[in-house]
């Protein structure tokens, strides 16, 4: 920074300067609103207003048949909602799918058609299993989510194909003996993981509505940890399955190397390295509790275990840092 | 952001040059450390993670190794002040120490505040004395200021304290006189003193939204919600007065008018809502007013589990639910319509 040139200015700065006395306190709002970025904040403040507003009315709706669903006949049930569907669906197409409107009114036709089904199940009762009901919701709506070109679709998407799963797992799998908690874990990851690939893909290809960080942070945030539980169950516990712990080590690896080479993404090695961190912790008080000892009637071994995990999270952490400065200066280049 | 230092420095009345020195001080200080607030999050987990562990040592120091029994209030006292004479002293040792240093110095010094909080509860067997307590010591923390995260756990543990005594020693009017956090954290945020309170202002601000969906979840709800009338109109207070410095401090007079009818609907909304969803509003317009991306975040998520909340409360019948959530829905939709239009209207001036 040299004296020609203005420092950056945000709410910090502003901070700082009004700290020292620099800025009165009658002045710090204006200050503040003048350092602060208006128009994202006003979009903000629309999206905020609408994405609450359109919740709560649908969650109005939602409740009120709710209160009369008993007087309800089950034509007029499924009229309603279908009503609805094709309502928000006419209404989106109309307003344009690439509006926010457009989006969020394709959403709540989504989230219709789960109650919709939901409904089906409770006339119709037949017994059918409850992975059912999501993986016909996922595969019905999927159409509207390749449309919407909404990444808050596409999680939505995400979120019941998992759960569809998850049940089937439960209500299938399981009592089969098919698949043990472990392998269904691996599997999520594996999911998430080929979702991660997809988008990493989509948006190197350009698509410009996948390219937001938290659409690569929430997957790869979830597929380590669907692969760090078992892993951490196996290192703590000595479960009989160390499949979680293999898979877990190379995916964090290549987690690691693939987001820390090149220009940095120091977010996704963050979370990466978060979740190794902690294995590695959890390994080092597995090694002292097998050695040592966690034993808090012998005065010796409590406080050589103690003292020694206390050595080993320090030297982790140190770790961290060096790793987490090194691909920071990367990031900046030379100066 | 194009706004340059002589812009701001114009609009806020100070003094170019020495804000410019300031600035270029602060910078050359923190360029070491830069790490954005991702990495220092990992950082900071591992941190607390080694403090942890440090305080499991001292316990078993005294435990084991001495023979006296820690949970007792005397030990505990003194092994927390040894716990936050530490961490203050490692907060405070020098302006660039690394990450690591300032989270682990922050983990011990809070566990230390904890443990003598608790210590003196313990020996005095009285809640409102271990608030007190808290009270104090968030106060020593203020005063010697070694960090912004210290001061917030500082000020969320004396708070939790104040407040659950209030709950168990059955104060009346309980919801309403921990309602005047709301307006106090607003003020707190919005016209700050010059030493920097932020943390303290930011737990005001969460703490009655907090505490109502606690007592909802653990099924305290009916003991504390009755009345609340008070709490209402010191939420819609604190959310109008918000409304109104904006308004002074905006020149564009279709901004001014938008302030209005947000203002309004305001009113509506707070009216409607229960009192924590009307500080989750006035949250919300916190984090616009200052471009808080966390307060936002937080907000909307404090918003969403209200929703989730009004589900299941259990004094409301359905039909009430769906009354209030299509009103306060509709109060939304027809602010975000009238944003809309204003907006097109500036575009086509």
């Amino acid at each position: 920074l040299t004296a020609h040139r203005d420092p950056r200015l945000d709410r910090d700065a502003v901070d700082l300067l009004h700290g020292a006395g620099l800025i009165p306190t009658a002045r710090y709002l204006d200050a503040v609103q003048a350092v602060r970025d208006a128009p994202a904040w006003n979009a903000w403040a629309r999206g905020a207003l609408l994405a609450l507003g359109a919740g709560q009315l649908l969650a109005g709706v939602v409740f009120f048949f709710a209160y009369n669903w008993n007087d309800l006949t089950p034509f007029a049930r499924f009229g309603i909602l279908e009503v609805s569907i094709l309502i928000s669906v006419i209404a989106a197409l109309t307003t344009g799918l690439e509006r926010a409107l457009g989006k969020t009114l394709l959403i709540a036709a989504s989230l219709l058609t789960g109650t919709l089904l939901a409904v089906i199940g409770q006339v119709y009762q037949t017994g059918a299993d409850a992975y059912d009901l999501f993986a016909a919701w996922a595969v019905l709506i999927a159409p509207w989510v390749l449309a919407s070109a909404s990444a808050v679709h596409w999680l939505m998407w995400l979120v019941i194909s998992l759960t569809a799963y998850v049940l089937y797992w439960r209500q299938v799998l399981q009592p089969l003996g098919a698949v043990s908690e472990t392998e269904l874990s691996v599997i999520l990851a594996g999911l998430v993981g080929l979702v991660l690939g997809i988008r990493e893909l989509a948006a190197g290809a350009g698509i410009d509505w996948i390219r937001r960080p938290w659409t690569r942070m929430l997957p790869l945030f979830a597929a380590l940890l669907f692969l760090f539980m078992p892993a951490l169950v196996w290192i703590l516990e000595e479960s009989v399955e160390p499949l979680g712990l293999l898979m877990f080590v190379p995916a964090s690896l290549a987690a690691l190397l693939g987001y820390g080479s090149g220009r940095a993404d120091l977010a996704a090695v963050s979370v990466a390295g978060g979740f190794v961190a902690l294995a590695v912790m959890a390994g080092g008080a597995r090694v002292l509790a097998d050695t040592v000892g966690f034993d808090w009637s012998s005065a010796g071994r409590i406080l050589t275990s103690l003292g020694l995990l206390a050595l080993w999270c320090t030297l982790v952490t140190s770790g961290a840092v060096v790793l987490l400065n090194r691909l920071r200066a990367r990031q900046r280049g030379p100066v | 952001m194009t706004m340059d230092l002589g812009e701001l420095c114009d609009r806020a009345g100070c003094d170019r040059q020495a804000a410019l020195e300031l600035l270029a001080e602060a910078h050359a200080t923190q360029s070491g450390i830069g790490l954005p607030w991702h990495a220092r999050a990992l950082i900071g987990l591992t941190a607390w993670i080694t403090a942890l562990v440090t305080v499991t040592l001292g316990i078993a120091v005294l435990y084991a190794g001495l023979g006296v029994d820690p949970l007792r209030g005397v030990p505990l006292t003194s092994l927390g002040a040894l716990f936050l004479g530490s961490g203050l002293w490692g907060l405070g040792r020098h302006a660039d120490r690394g990450v690591f240093v300032e989270q682990a110095s922050t983990a011990l010094a809070a566990a230390g505040l904890a443990m003598i909080s608790a210590g003196v509860g313990l020996a005095t067997e009285e809640l409102w004395v271990a608030a007190l307590a808290a009270v104090v010591l968030l106060g020593l923390v203020v005063e010697t200021g070694p960090g912004t995260v210290l001061q917030f756990l500082a000020a969320a543990l004396a708070l939790a304290l104040v407040l659950l005594t209030l709950v168990l020693e059955r104060v009346p009017y309980f919801l309403d006189l921990a309602s005047l956090t709301v307006p106090l954290g607003l003020f707190l945020l919005l016209h700050p003193p010059r030493i920097d309170l932020r943390p303290t202002a930011v737990v005001l601000l969460l703490g009655l939204p907090l505490l109502e969906l606690a007592s909802a979840w653990t099924g305290a709800a009916d003991a504390i919600r009755p009345g609340g009338w008070g709490a209402r109109i010191m939420c819609i207070a604190g959310f109008v007065a918000v409304i109104a410095l904006l308004r002074r401090h905006t020149r564009s007079p279709i901004g001014r008018r938008n302030y209005l009818l947000v203002g309004g609907g305001g009113i509506v909304l707070g009216a409607l809502l229960p009192p924590g969803g009307s500080a989750t509003l006035a949250i919300l317009l916190a984090a616009y007013a200052l471009g808080s991306p966390g307060l936002s975040v937080v907000g909307a998520l404090l918003f969403v589990a209200f929703l989730w909340e009004l589900y299941y409360d259990l004094q409301m019948t359905l039909l009430g639910k769906s009354l209030v959530l299509m009103s306060s829905g509709l109060v939304l939709l027809g602010l975000w319509w009238l944003a809309g239009r204003s907006r097109a209207g500036e575009n086509a001036r």
